[in-house]
């Protein structure tokens, strides 16, 4: 009875959207809005149009346990003190548990093997390994790392997997076999620094990056982007925990010199205490300050003070937090129920997406589910619309690259919350990044526009 | 008890080792013959039951033992505590991978070339350990430790870009030393590792038993008498240094052929304090010491794993251990286990002879 | 290079952190002069009480949650010091020291378990609010205390192990004490003082550092090693020598942060200044090394 009650107030809520102002979609590649018919949720078709899906519901949203033969997906979430990705698969899981109460997969729950790595490229290979060959899991989803892209890509390109990820690293975005949900710190980076440049930083542009394997590369991007729009970019690698962020600051601002920009490339815990130094320092407005995703979390807004206010520009790889819209609502509503602990933040989106474009490609598969059939559904995912991606999602992009996540928009704190400030935009095609051709392949097979 | 830097440890780490008892003579072949079919289980019966998940899991206890071993016979048998064992496998590392890129030498030549530079450079980390007493030993290798471990952060490892330290930024997050012809695969290679650490404990056990092993002895009873008895404690003490900074140079040359390659982040220093724990706790007095120490820095957090238990527990247990050891067992699990078990046999052989004799 | 300019923020700066160097290292080597242990557990004991500050906060007056902190602090060392000085007091540093790395991996673990480092955890000090302006930067209350506070634990100690009875059977303890117990000081009842003190100034730093460097575990746990650094250039004696030896440090490896045109390899000077107490406390040791005869016993 309740189930059905909160269905029937997320369709008019639907249908009273659909008929309301649009405010936030004015330009053109943003999030598909909800003039669509609203749907209740039958399994679409892999590599179908929208999949906006009703509240209270996952999956085939039948409301009964699933019980058969579980389905076993995997994944590997860096936890270590430099960065803790866990947020991403717990959410993952959350996912799946929901799917799990609601039918499954043809009644068959999920299995999820979420291990933790810390860094140590040797039990990465190994926990790969352990995935695929000991628990045997068909595909692998919602895995994040530091280096597993880098250590494992061959290993899953031999073994034929499809890997849905959240990606940090740059080998993430130059395999075939890895498709992120998000950006990547190159990527974020990157649109932090065009949000800065729009902003009006000029003379030198600084990114600053933790020391951690492959993020002098990850900083090159920023420092390419810098000299094409005629600054001087400056890549300064410094790792977390600040030991003292207050000089920290003194030296970031030093480098930026009068009126620059500095992208900051570092996670919320990391970087709330530099922020509150720069704060501290009254140094807030000697540069324009900018930022790749990971600070678009509530807390973070929160333990930021009112000087911070539309100063710190946040790339966020996805639509905003409390926007409202129905698959935001459905990720907070499903955060709130299977993972209370796992703070309302861009790593929860991350997860929640991953979940979800593997569950509606796991339900396309018709015949047999094996690790090739699971992989190729996964592969072969096409135009997956969800209001929290700028523009729809796919796998492959057929170029031996994936970076389906490449147009986002920017967010500030302001009075405790984050708020969006900019439309969705396009990160900066550069002669040293692939996004001129992704984006060729894109319109060539229509890989996002919207056609089935 | 005093606060000077030079005076001598008047007690060690760990007591004295005790003599072995006679009888011991007639028991060697019988220890031969077990250690014999370990080596040979290790060798032809444990690879088949591995799923390759596993296999890389015991590589990295191979490889670690080394590392741990060459801990243990500096606390042990000389008396002295290093913390910069891990980084000084670091250290190996890095001079593995830069010989590779740079030259074509075969895989035994790079590891031993990785072995020598860093005893090198821990005998250079070892001189002025020479004049001070074990707490400031300690802490100057702490120090290096640290000073070596920002140092890598900032060159990172090689992996095959120019100039000295062969880093480039395009290169890849880990790098990676390409195995020998005849280790190819993961089974293959846990092989060679064992061997390694065989000869390794060879290498040990000559040291302990020779004149070497006796010469620690007196240096770790007393330093005076020692050099009174006409030691040459400033050659031993120095020995040392560089007969456990070679293990793990060596240790840390094999590490770079692992699966996955290594990078800079999985040597911290606080690794160094966790080595430190689990060879106390493995024992220090035999040379199965270290290989208990390597089953508890690698296979059993990953047993945890696989049963879901949380590695923080690890830590907590590992922090018991150390006190543990210090008060009660400094023998640790290799001396107390068989002490245990032999306890336990003769009380069961007293049960049974005096069965027969009510009978 | 950069000039006096360039520097001046960055000298003001570096006596903030060198408060925080000479904070712990003062400490270390207090509780050494009292009861010959080196405890490595220090960091790790003022991080805890600083993340049960951060979880009284906001359920409790903030006093009583920073007061918590400093019981929290004197309550271990002095339950550690009641059950682990004892047994080992009559052995060698070296194994007191090691002994506390025990501590150091049971608090490191308990530390992880209970709160996981996924969050964003910060607490400010009503000190934070208030601040000074030198030489273009910004010097907070907490910074000054932390910059104090070292000072008046060195100027206090030295007063007290002088002036008072239990300060001096403290200094007669540190020098021989099979004696001293046998002249009747009650030399446990001393040493639990000792271990006290010692654990209210840990505490005290847990609350300042919760504040100055933040609440992530591994960091400020490890925070000992270049405290040890200082306290090693006092050569684990003398209070003065270790307190200027942490404000050296802080000032040499904050005046670091300037040189980003210096370059050593393809990274700028500026990205080795975290080795700055390492290479003074090698070439402190090295000098005093060179001055000693090998053997006394």
């Amino acid at each position: 009875m309740r189930r059905s009650l909160l269905a029937i107030v997320a369709v008019s809520g639907l249908l009273l959207a659909a008929c309301g102002d649009d405010d936030d979609d004015s330009a053109a590649d943003t999030a598909p809005d909800e003039a669509e018919a609203p749907e209740d949720t039958v399994a679409p078709a892999s590599g179908s149009g929208s999949n906006i899906q009703a509240s209270g519901e996952c999956g085939a949203g039948t409301g009964e346990e699933a019980t058969g033969e579980p389905i076993k997906i995997g994944a590997m979430a860096t936890n270590s003190p430099v960065a803790d990705f866990t947020w991403i698969t717990g959410m993952t899981a959350a996912y799946f548990e929901c799917v799990n109460d609601n039918g499954g997969i043809d009644g068959r729950p999920i299995e999820y093997i979420a291990e933790e790595e810390q860094v140590d490229p040797t039990q990465i290979a190994s926990l790969a390994r352990k995935l695929v060959e000991q628990d045997q899991v068909l595909g692998i989803v919602g895995s994040t790392s530091l280096i597993e892209c880098s250590v494992n890509r061959d290993y899953y390109a031999e073994q034929a997997y499809y890997v849905i990820i959240a990606g940090v690293s740059q080998d993430c975005f130059t395999s075939p076999n890895f498709s992120a949900v998000n950006m990547g710190p190159y990527y974020s980076s990157l649109g932090g620094a065009q949000a800065a440049l729009r902003a009006g930083a000029e003379g030198r542009m600084v990114v600053a990056s933790p020391n951690q394997p492959g993020f002098d590369l990850i900083n090159q991007g920023v420092v390419d982007f810098a000299e094409e729009n005629d600054l001087e970019g400056v890549s300064i690698l410094e790792d977390p925990p600040f030991a003292d962020p207050a000089g920290f600051a003194q030296r970031l601002v030093q480098e930026a010199g009068d009126g620059g920009g500095v992208v900051l490339d570092y996670t919320g815990p990391n970087v709330v205490p530099l922020l509150q130094a720069i704060e501290q320092q009254g140094l807030v407005d000697s540069a324009i300050w900018a930022s790749s995703t990971p600070p678009n979390d509530p807390s973070v807004a929160e333990a930021l003070g009112p000087a911070w206010n539309d100063k710190f520009l946040i790339n966020a790889e996805f639509n905003v937090l409390d926007s409202g819209q129905p698959d935001q609502d459905h990720m907070n509503e499903i955060r709130e129920q299977y993972a209370p602990d796992i703070n309302l933040s861009s790593f929860a989106q991350m997860g929640y997406l991953a979940g979800r474009v593997a569950t509606d490609a796991l339900m396309g598969i018709e015949g047999e589910i094996t690790k090739e059939s699971v992989n190729e559904a996964f592969r072969s995912i096409t135009n997956f619309v969800s209001d929290i991606w700028c523009q729809p999602w796919y796998f492959e992009s057929g170029v031996g690259a994936n970076v389906s996540n490449n147009v986002d928009l920017t967010v500030v704190p302001r009075d405790g919350e984050m708020v969006q400030t900019e439309e969705c935009f396009e990160i900066a095609e550069l002669p040293g990044n692939n996004l001129a051709e992704i984006r060729q392949a894109e319109e060539d097979q229509g890989l996002n526009t919207g056609e089935g | 008890m005093t606060t000077d830097i030079h005076t001598v440890a008047a007690d060690e780490v760990v007591p004295a080792a005790p003599v072995a008892p006679a009888g011991t003579a007639r028991a060697r072949p019988l220890r031969l013959a077990i250690v014999a079919g370990l080596i040979a289980f290790l060798l032809f019966g444990l690879p088949p039951l591995l799923d390759s998940y596993w296999m890389l899991v015991v590589t990295g206890a191979a490889i670690y033992s080394m590392v741990a071993l060459g801990l243990g016979l500096l606390i042990g048998r000389v008396g002295m505590v290093s913390l910069c064992q891990v980084v000084l496998a670091a250290v190996g590392a890095w001079v593995a991978l830069r010989l590779s890129y740079a030259t074509s030498l075969p895989f035994p030549v790079l590891v031993l070339c990785a072995g020598f530079v860093t005893a090198a450079i821990g005998t250079l980390i070892g001189l002025p350990a020479l004049r001070l007493s074990g707490l400031y030993l300690a802490l100057i290798t702490l120090m290096a430790a640290g000073a070596i471990t920002i140092v890598l952060r900032a060159v990172l490892f090689p992996n095959g870009g120019g100039g000295f330290f062969g880093n480039s930024a395009a290169g890849g997050a880990s790098s990676r030393m390409p195995r020998p012809s005849l280790a190819q695969t993961d089974a293959a290679y846990f092989r060679y590792c064992v061997v390694v650490a065989i000869l390794m404990f060879l290498l040990a056990a000559w040291h302990v038993r020779r004149k070497p092993g006796r010469a620690w002895a007196a240096i770790r009873h007393s330093q005076a008498t020692a050099i009174s008895a006409g030691v040459n404690t400033v050659l031993y003490k120095l020995w040392a240094f560089a007969l456990a900074s070679f293990m793990a140079g060596v240790a840390g040359g094999l590490l770079a052929a692992s699966a996955g390659g290594v990078s800079v982040q999985q040597f911290p220093v606080e690794t160094s304090v966790t080595l430190l724990a689990v060879v106390l706790m493995g024992g220090v007095y035999s040379l199965w010491g270290a290989v208990v120490a390597a089953f508890l820095l690698r296979i059993l957090p990953a047993l945890l794993d696989d049963w879901g238990v949380s590695t923080e527990l690890l830590t907590i247990l590992f922090g018991i251990g150390v006190l543990q050891v210090l008060m009660t067992a400094p023998g640790g699990l290799a001396d107390q286990v068989p002490k245990d078990l032999a306890k336990l046999g003769r009380r069961i052989g007293r049960v049974f002879s005096r069965r027969e004799a009510a009978a | 290079m950069p000039g006096l300019d360039d520097l001046k923020p960055f000298l003001v700066l570096g006596l903030a952190l060198g408060g925080v160097f000479a904070m712990n290292g003062v400490g270390l080597v207090v509780l050494y002069r009292a009861t010959g242990v080196l405890n490595l557990a220090y960091g790790a004991i003022a991080t805890t009480g600083a993340l049960i500050s951060w979880s009284l906060l906001g359920g409790v007056n903030q006093w009583i949650a920073y007061a918590a902190c400093v019981a929290f602090g004197g309550a271990v060392t002095l339950a550690y010091g009641l059950v682990f000085g004892p047994p080992f007091a009559a052995r060698d540093p070296l194994v007191k020291a090691t002994a506390t790395i025990g501590l150091l991996l049971i608090l490191l673990g308990v530390m992880l378990w209970v709160w996981p480092p996924s969050t964003t955890r910060t607490y400010i000090l009503p000190t934070r609010l208030h601040y000074y302006e030198i030489a273009d930067v910004r010097v907070n209350w907490t910074q000054i205390l932390g910059m104090i506070f070292p000072v008046v634990v060195t100027a206090g100690t030295a007063v007290f192990l002088r002036v008072t009875k239990v300060g001096t059977a403290m200094r007669a303890l540190a020098d021989d004490r099979e004696i001293t117990a046998m002249l009747g000081v009650p030399v446990r009842r001393v040493e639990a003082a000792a271990w006290l003190g010692s654990g209210i100034v840990c505490g005290i730093s847990g609350v300042l550092l919760g504040d100055l460097v933040g609440l992530d575990i591994v960091g400020v746990t490890f925070l000992i090693i270049p405290a040890l650094a200082a306290a090693l250039i006092g050569r684990l004696h003398s209070l003065w020598v270790t307190l200027a030896a942490g404000f050296v440090i802080g000032i040499v490896q904050s005046c670091l942060t300037a040189f980003t045109r210096v370059h050593i390899g393809a990274r700028p000077l500026a990205d080795y200044r975290t080795i700055t107490p390492f290479v003074l406390a090698i070439v402190a040791l090295l000098f005093f090394a060179r001055r000693r005869p090998l053997v006394r016993t």
